[in-house]
């Protein structure tokens, strides 16, 4: 399969001071039928010597229906245990095992792609030979940076190339963003989420903007699949590009 | 155990005690990613229930519940007075003089710093300063000669 590189700038710079608060490694995939948590618990003893904190991961899913002139009513809560987190003695790494599918997530001080990737593709074995997947439905990376702008701030774009634009003529301060924009990358067959918030709560001698990029691709994959390897280097690349896309240099300046 | 996707929403135009649960994306554990989801959840909410919908007593009092909530356990006063919904109430400016007086007027609280930088006076006198019940009634008592109460 053609992971594609094309016009991707695959830069390969590692940051004295990175900005990485959490790296998510994710593959979703159809676990058989009798696969139960139970069993998902089996993941536990070959990897308790490095993530020998266990919890039970609890999903929630209901809302709120909104009508008018009714009070909101509560709609029916569905949910229960759906997995398993087991961290390293740190805190620092922590494996999610799902009945959806598998994640690795690496907190601050992320290292270097090699070393997490090859950590997610051992979890990622461990987790597919307990519980035999029958495909990989989905494969995700996601990288939240905390990036900390001196104040005061002139203008955004010194720092962030992606910024809400606000009309000339409004007043330009902004107490708080959140933006979410959705971008399908045909080369990779893949799509980007990036998300960006400034939160005027954390404000102090700098303002904290959360640089958010998922980046990930969806279809159905044999779960022993080389394809899946590469299919994750073609999503780092994209993930990269957008990301010293995203940042000027003055910006760079602030992780080395 | 951990939780995964319950938010209490306790400040939004006075629905005290409402939760939305919303499921978890990306699999995010950190600050960060809990910081992303809340803001996804805030705009959520104003989609339906539109911050520009509330009345001014409705803000003023999920901020003044949440500020007091929060800050329970702080003896320090820059520490309370430093609270986001204290300082939200500060940015209310003048409308928000009333609510204020009113509130001090049921029970006495750290109103003296939101209501000396909103006004930028200080009716209380020297001899008074840190005596709380002294300090409300000195404002007070400004708020009625004022026509604020």
């Amino acid at each position: 399969m053609d992971v594609g590189k094309g016009n991707i700038l695959a830069e390969r710079i590692i940051f004295k001071n990175a900005p990485i608060t959490e790296a998510i490694f994710d593959i979703r995939a159809d676990l058989p039928p009798d696969v139960t948590l139970n069993s998902l618990l089996n993941v536990y003893d070959p990897v308790k010597q490095s993530y020998p904190n266990k919890r039970e991961r609890i999903y929630w899913h209901g809302g709120i229906q909104f009508r008018p002139d009714i009070l909101p009513e509560l709609q029916a809560v569905e949910g229960g245990p759906d997995g398993y987190l087991f961290s390293s003695a740190d805190g620092k790494q922590t494996l999610q095992a799902r009945k959806d599918g598998f994640a690795f997530n690496r907190f601050k001080p992320y290292e270097r792609w090699e070393t997490f990737r090859d950590e997610g593709m051992k979890l990622w074995n461990i987790y597919a030979s307990v519980s035999n997947p029958k495909k990989v439905t989905r494969m995700a990376l996601r990288y939240i940076n905390r990036i900390e702008i001196p104040l005061p701030i002139r203008d955004f774009k010194d720092y962030i190339a992606t910024v809400p634009e606000i009309a000339p003529g409004i007043p330009q301060g902004l107490a708080s963003f959140l933006m979410r924009l959705e971008i399908p990358v045909d080369e990779f067959q893949a799509v980007a989420i990036i998300t960006e918030s400034m939160d005027s709560r954390e404000i102090g001698s700098v303002a904290p903007l959360i640089l958010d990029i998922d980046v990930f691709r969806e279809g159905l994959l044999d779960v022993r699949s080389a394809e899946i390897r590469d299919i994750f280097e073609g999503l780092h690349d994209l993930k990269n590009d957008i990301f010293f896309r995203s940042v000027t240099e003055k910006a760079r300046a602030l992780f080395d | 155990m951990i939780k995964m996707a319950c938010i209490q929403l306790r400040e939004y135009s006075g629905q005290r005690g409402m939760a939305a649960f919303w499921p978890l994306d990306g699999q995010g554990l950190s600050d960060e990613s809990n910081q992303l989801r809340d803001g996804a959840t805030r705009a959520f909410i104003h989609y339906h229930i539109p911050m520009t919908r509330e009345t001014l007593a409705q803000k003023f009092r999920a901020l003044a519940d949440a500020w007091q909530e929060e800050t329970a356990h702080l003896s320090s006063p820059t520490r309370i007075a430093m609270h986001p919904a204290y300082q939200q109430i500060i940015g209310m400016g003048l409308p928000v003089i009333p609510l204020i007086l009113q509130d001090m007027s049921k029970e006495p609280k750290q109103w003296f710093w939101a209501l000396t930088s909103i006004t930028g006076i200080n009716p209380v006198v020297p001899s008074e300063q840190g005596r709380i019940r002294k300090m409300v009634a000195a404002w007070l008592r400004w708020g009625t000669e004022e026509s604020y109460i």
